[in-house]
């Protein structure tokens, strides 16, 4: 009986520590295991590397792993059409790029709506800007208008792609400046600056991210209210007397599901990080710009914004009816 | 030189021991159908940011070397590329082990994947700079030259049999066009379905249109899956080594096939392997015997994939511009550790890293002749010995779990299945899938050059100049000439030439 | 090429009549897309695509032959469809059920289809066994190592 009374006893114990594991477990701090971070493109792209700047801070403050995965297809539609099918409980976030999901929903049904993604933080942008290389002979924004003002058509621009960022710059700016320029567009903004190094183009509608990246490329206007921290010497586009702000933006969704107090706290650890200097330092030293418009009032005003801008600016481009 | 004292630098035993270990894990994943290089160095990027730059390069660089071979296996024993770089080395490869020579064609795909990734390398390490030059000076226009002169294969693919395989390739180009248009960005061809806005995933239709209609015959008949001639041959190293000796010249201008389209961004190894394939076909006196398992087509290919590592990596290091897909994610990597790539990345200060990294390389790439040896040595045992009821389920099994490791997608893996359903019904009626694969591959890249270079042309006021006048799109064309009636003039030749004998 | 017998081909007709008409699908959708650079391309491997079909059509009309490599398969037909079927079954069911339950399930589905001998006792633990192996295995390889999301079961 002896044995019996310290098998219970043990088996007792075992079931009470066991327990207290899981209610633990359970009230345990979000997050306690490793967070997928779903980017919607293939690897390589500003959404990707953004991500992979945000990965060490993330661990370092936070303590568990960002583990990035790739869900390419349909230009990012694939990955956000199914973002609320997945689990809302934190651990599955993904990124989310402006305009394109605003503009996709507006041009075809893909599978989601603008209002399906639930953004918790915007937290940097790519200015637009016009690229040419050193040896271009523009060396201001005037010349390319003087330029296209005698020769309609023939200033070639590349960009990365159709109804993206640079597209619309391309549309918009043309009718600021009254002028007709081409636009062809290339498949990612690495593509684009190839075809700008390799002078198959006249000058690239690209970001201020391509000069941090590649040698021999300067850029004759950014497209910000203020000019940027790393290019001191580039005018913005409103010095000019073009009212021309604007880029791609990206930020970090949650599936619909998830409750609101998580949402709240990944927007503040984002917050978090986006405010960390050397995080800071980071994005800028590559072109990017940062953005702070995190869940809540804040991010619905922005996103209501700049529904308006960009489908209007789409319409322009006649992208979309 | 000094580079001797990098490589020295490089041989240390951490070094030597990432080397080792990534070269035997990229083998074994390049082998698993659906598993790509590209994936492999992904999920090992936040590995690497614990460790030094260098050290991380090697790493990621043995992983893709060894990757890029090991795709060769599936590809010789079970008809189906475990990487797309290996696509051309199907057409000669299984029907090789199909015949009994399984074993032999593993051979020989390793040592002309060592050789092709050493001349690689070593067109990295010597004229990188300079080399990176030709990666810019083509344009839209020049690869949709590079596609048609691919898309030219199909005619030597289906001999006999041309409209057809015309026609195969063009239902490949045509289910390319389902889901988001490349220039346009235009949604095509889903006819309403939510499932192909994503389109047609290119791995996993290669995995369907190969890999599903040999599993499914697999399954019909209890005949075995390879010829298996008796007695334990080994690895028939010596053989194949005197194959590769006979046709050096082949493998040497495969490699540099390999390199140059390596450095052309966006063109992989799986265009190399078929560049360098279609010319050694074209060039070899057994022309005849290609697609019927001669060893030469896996020599070229083979060699071409690997080159493609060493010659991917020279836009990438010196201009920032990835020349195939898995170098856009070691350049991310490389961002994020901060190291801006360059010219100056090959002098100055910052030279220790490339040095270092390039002989990594050549360790990484000189080890996968042992390990590659004998990693193909236990899988050609594997895959001839085991039971067919445990082959299949496990052969399907792998391409369910591997497409779906594609994109997280299972609908990636219905489309892999039905597709492979209806190859099975195409083979049946004589529709190869070797040109629907080659349209499949070709396509976007054709289509991208021929819109933009049209758009282009436009704006420079002549098309016809755009596309015709460009010296490189003008020396492309040539070749696609010459490839398309070489053999018809060359028959008429001889023919000539036996008639004139038959007067004497 | 060519043999004595001066028949048709008959597969060789029926999918070339299919592809015309899946061309003429695919010029109809083309037709709604408005921008030039969406629907040139396609139009014209269409436009192609069925004139060879046709060409194809007319020649073997013309000389009739049939495809000696497209010469029919001895086998079993119930298996070549089970497999389909059953892999793409597994592929259905498996984000509702799970990855390793489906996977245990087509796994060993297969094994039975692809079984000529027949069992005994002693081959089907050894089998069960190598299932169970094979399975676990991949599922550890691509959830711990390559850190891919597959499908949870749901409970």
């Amino acid at each position: 009986m002896k044995t019996f009374h310290k098998i219970l006893f043990t088996a007792v114990a075992f079931a009470i520590v066991v327990t207290f594991g899981f209610i633990s477990t359970a009230s345990a701090e979000y997050p306690d295991k490793p967070v997928r971070y779903i980017i919607p493109f293939g690897p390589g792209g500003e959404s990707d590397i953004t991500a992979r700047f945000q990965e060490p801070f993330f661990k370092e403050k936070f303590g568990q792993n960002l583990v990035i995965e790739y869900k390419p297809g349909g230009g990012g539609a694939v990955g956000w059409a199914q973002l609320n099918t997945m689990k809302g409980d934190g651990y599955v976030i993904m990124g989310t790029n402006l305009p394109h999901i605003i503009i996709k929903p507006l041009q075809k049904d893909v599978g989601f709506t603008t209002d399906d993604i639930t953004n918790v933080y915007m937290f940097h942008y790519t200015p637009d800007a016009i690229c040419v290389i050193d040896a271009s002979p523009f060396k201001t924004v005037q010349d390319l208008i003087d330029f296209a003002k005698k020769n309609p058509g023939k200033v070639i621009f590349s960009g990365s792609g159709k109804g993206t960022a640079n597209h619309l710059a391309q549309v918009n700016f043309d009718g600021m400046a009254g002028i007709k320029t081409t636009y062809v567009a290339f498949k990612g903004t690495g593509a684009s600056v190839t075809a700008l190094l390799g002078k198959q183009v006249t000058a690239e509608w690209g970001y201020t991210t391509v000069p941090a990246k590649y040698d021999g490329i300067r850029m004759l206007a950014v497209a910000m209210e203020k000019r940027h921290p790393v290019f001191p010497d580039v005018p913005t586009f409103r010095e000019l007397g073009f009212d021309l702000v604007s880029g791609a933006y990206r930020g970090i969704a949650v599936p619909k599901s998830t409750p609101e107090d998580i949402r709240k706290k990944l927007a503040g650890m984002i917050d978090e990080i986006n405010h960390d200097p050397a995080f800071i330092k980071k994005m800028e030293d590559n072109g990017f710009a940062m953005l702070n418009a995190p869940y809540g009032a804040k991010v619905d005003a922005f996103m209501a914004k700049q529904k308006k801008i960009i489908s209007q600016a789409a319409k322009n481009a006649g992208i979309i009816k | 030189m000094h580079v001797f004292s990098f490589i020295l630098a490089a041989m240390t035993p951490y070094h030597f021991s990432i080397a080792l270990g990534g070269v035997v894990a990229g083998t074994v994943i390049g082998a698993l159908p659906g598993l790509t290089a590209t994936m492999a160095i992904a999920v090992l990027v936040p590995l690497t940011f614990s460790m030094s730059p260098t050290s991380a390069l090697i790493l990621m660089g043995a992983i893709y070397t060894g990757a890029i071979y090991g795709g060769a296996y599936s590809a010789i024993l079970l008809k189906t590329p475990g990487t797309p770089s290996a696509i051309a080395t199907t057409l000669d490869g299984y029907p090789m082990a199909k015949r009994g020579d399984g074993d032999l064609a593993v051979t020989l795909a390793c040592i002309s994947s060592v050789v092709g990734g050493l001349v690689g390398a070593a067109f990295l390490l010597a004229l990188a700079p300079p080399l990176a030059k030709v990666a810019l000076a083509f344009g839209p226009v020049e690869y949709f030259w590079l596609a048609i002169f691919g898309l030219t294969l199909i005619s030597a693919l289906s001999e006999g049999n041309l409209l057809k395989g015309l026609i195969g390739g063009c239902i490949g180009m045509l289910l390319t066009t389902i889901g988001v248009a490349e220039v346009s960005a235009d949604i095509r061809f889903t006819f309403g379905s939510k499932t192909l806005i994503g389109g047609i995933e290119p791995v996993s239709a290669l995995i369907g249109l190969y890999c599903i209609p040999v599993l499914i015959d697999l399954v019909a008949t209890p005949a075995r899956h390879l010829k298996v001639t008796s007695g334990n041959r080994g690895f028939r190293l010596r053989e194949a080594l005197s194959l590769s000796w006979r046709h050096k010249f082949n493998v040497l201008r495969s490699s540099v096939i390999g390199t140059i389209v390596g450095i052309l961004p966006g063109a992989g190894g799986s265009i190399a392997g078929l560049v360098a394939y279609s010319e050694a076909r074209r060039t070899s006196k057994h022309t005849d015997k290609f697609g019927t398992g001669e060893p030469e087509g896996v020599q070229a290919s083979e060699s071409a994939n690997n080159a493609t590592v060493g010659g991917g990596l020279i836009p990438t290091l010196v201009l920032g511009i990835p020349g195939t897909p898995p170098d856009a994610v070691i350049l991310g990597a490389l961002l994020v550790q901060g190291v801006r790539t360059g010219p100056n990345l090959f002098m100055g200060g910052e030279s220790s890293i490339i040095y270092v990294f390039i002989a990594g390389l050549f360790l990484a790439t000189l080890l996968m002749l042992p390990t590659g040896l004998m990693v193909g040595r236990y899988a050609y045992r594997f895959i001839i010995t085991v039971p067919k009821a445990v082959l299949v389920p496990t052969v399907a099994f792998m391409t369910i779990i591997g497409t779906y490791a594609i994109r997280n997608n299972m609908s990636d893996v219905v489309i892999m299945i039905v597709l492979g359903a209806i190859g099975w019904i195409l083979d049946r009626c004589g529709f190869k899938p070797s040109p629907i694969v080659l349209g499949l591959i070709l396509s976007r890249i054709a289509e991208q050059g021929f819109v933009q270079g049209w758009t282009i042309g436009n704006a420079r006021g002549s098309v016809f100049a755009e596309f015709f006048a460009r010296p490189i799109s003008a020396g492309i064309i040539c070749f696609i000439c010459v490839s398309l009636f070489y053999p018809i003039i060359a028959r008429r030749w001889k023919l000539n030439k036996e008639l004139q004998n038959d007067d004497k | 090429m060519t043999t004595n017998k001066r028949e048709f081909d008959k597969p060789g007709l029926i999918m070339a009549s299919i592809f015309i008409l899946v061309g003429g699908i695919f010029l109809n959708d083309a037709r709604t897309l408005l921008d030039a650079d969406s629907y040139v391309f396609p139009m014209a491997i269409c436009v192609v695509m069925i004139v060879m079909c046709i060409g194809f059509i007319v020649w073997n009309l013309l000389k009739p032959h049939t495809d000696e490599d497209a010469a029919a398969r001895p086998g079993s037909t119930f298996r070549r469809v089970g497999l389909v079927v059953l892999m793409l079954a597994s592929a259905f069911v498996m984000p509702y059920v799970g990855f390793l339950p489906a996977g245990f399930g087509v796994f060993a589905a297969l094994m039975a289809i692809a079984m000529f001998k027949p069992w005994t006792w002693k081959i089907g633990v050894i089998y069960a066994l190598i299932c169970v192996a094979i399975v676990t295995g991949f599922y550890v390889l691509f959830d711990v190592v390559f850190l891919v999301p597959l499908p949870e079961i749901p409970f």
